[in-house]
């Protein structure tokens, strides 16, 4: 590197600055996986689809949602779900796939932990992976809030004395 | 299109993303219809006999604000006045033409000026200052005795159009 030719194409061009050739070659083309592997293995891209459809449904449920704690509920269960054309199915998408993606994280978690893949060397996939759960808990922590029902109102109650069961629990395993 | 396998996995793949894809698209597109409510308040009426004079009165009509001045004689006459039970009254819809900001009125000045980017708007609603590049737009109305029916083009609003000020 560091030797910059005046590049033919864009490709080439960003090539040249961010390697992307070698990424494709490393992430794709010789990522070399086994033929018989199962199901368990396709959970990542199975997350990363449910990922960008919480994200699409999201941004259609932004429209019309109101956050506003006299205001929300009623933009929620009413506009929403009745008003909007799909806004039911926004909202269904959204809160389905916000509970699949937390199954499918626990599947996910269970291959790593099954098939070792947090060992020497793979370290930072375990930990990377870890910040990307709490990441995902904090996020559905926020959403659970946004339609400022019942259940959101007594969540909040409820979170602090979870965490310390969750912690008095990790005491006395450790 | 090498052979029969990638035949089958592309008419595959092309069968589920018109499947999944044009449904989608469809669902989005009612998303952004207008919601039945804003639909159901087409029409707005508004009785002005009874506003003072240089205050500034804002209504709603189909989810965006409607600006109602009465003016009072000493104000220029203006071919985008709107004549009701003999006063003469602004009436605009309230979002600067430049990029939709709702202006405020000052009546110490007889102007509207917009918060974003300083545009200014004289007493009949026509930009005199900043980036705004027309008047405030003229709503479809009516006048019906005492009040103006938002919504309706009457025969004043007509003859508005015909001159292209509205």
């Amino acid at each position: 590197m560091a030797q910059f030719e005046k590049a033919s194409s864009i490709q080439e061009w960003l090539d040249q600055r961010l390697a992307v050739n070698t990424v494709k070659k490393v992430m794709a083309l010789e990522y070399w996986i086994p033929k018989n592997i199962n199901f368990l293995w396709a959970m990542g891209m199975v997350l990363a689809v449910t990922f960008a459809l919480l994200t699409i449904s999201g941004i259609f449920l932004l429209m019309y949602y109101k956050p506003d704690t006299a205001l929300a509920f009623d933009s929620v269960n009413y506009t929403i779900m009745t008003e909007v054309g799909f806004g039911w199915l926004w909202r269904h998408i959204h809160g389905v796939a916000a509970s699949l993606v937390f199954l499918v994280i626990y599947i996910h978690m269970f291959t790593g932990i099954y098939y070792g893949s947090y060992k020497k060397g793979r370290e930072m996939i375990w930990l990377s992976g870890m910040l990307l759960f709490v990441v995902f808990s904090a996020e559905a922590f926020s959403g659970y809030m946004l339609p400022w029902g019942q259940m959101s109102y007594w969540l909040v109650w409820l979170l602090p004395i979870y965490l310390k069961v969750s912690l008095l629990i990790l005491r006395v395993v450790l | 299109m090498s052979n029969r396998r990638d035949f089958m996995g592309i008419a595959l793949g092309g069968f589920t993303a018109l499947a999944g894809g044009l449904p989608a698209l469809y669902a989005m597109k009612r998303s952004w219809d207008p919601l039945p409510s804003v639909k159901a308040a087409g029409f707005t009426e508004v009785d002005v006999s009874s506003i003072p004079e240089n205050e500034l009165m804002t209504e709603k009509w189909r989810g965006k604000p409607i600006f109602i001045l009465k003016k009072s004689a000493d104000m220029p006459q203006d071919e985008r006045d709107v004549i009701v039970g003999g006063a003469r009254y602004h009436v605009s819809i309230g979002l600067c033409t430049h990029l939709g900001c709702i202006p405020a009125y000052f009546p110490g000045e007889t102007k509207f000026k917009c918060a974003c980017h300083g545009g200014e708007f004289d007493v009949s609603g026509v930009n005199t200052f900043g980036p705004p590049p027309k008047p405030l737009l003229i709503p479809p109305f009516k006048v019906n005795g005492n009040t103006i029916v938002l919504g309706e083009a009457g025969p004043e609003y007509l003859e508005m159009q015909k001159s292209g000020i509205a």
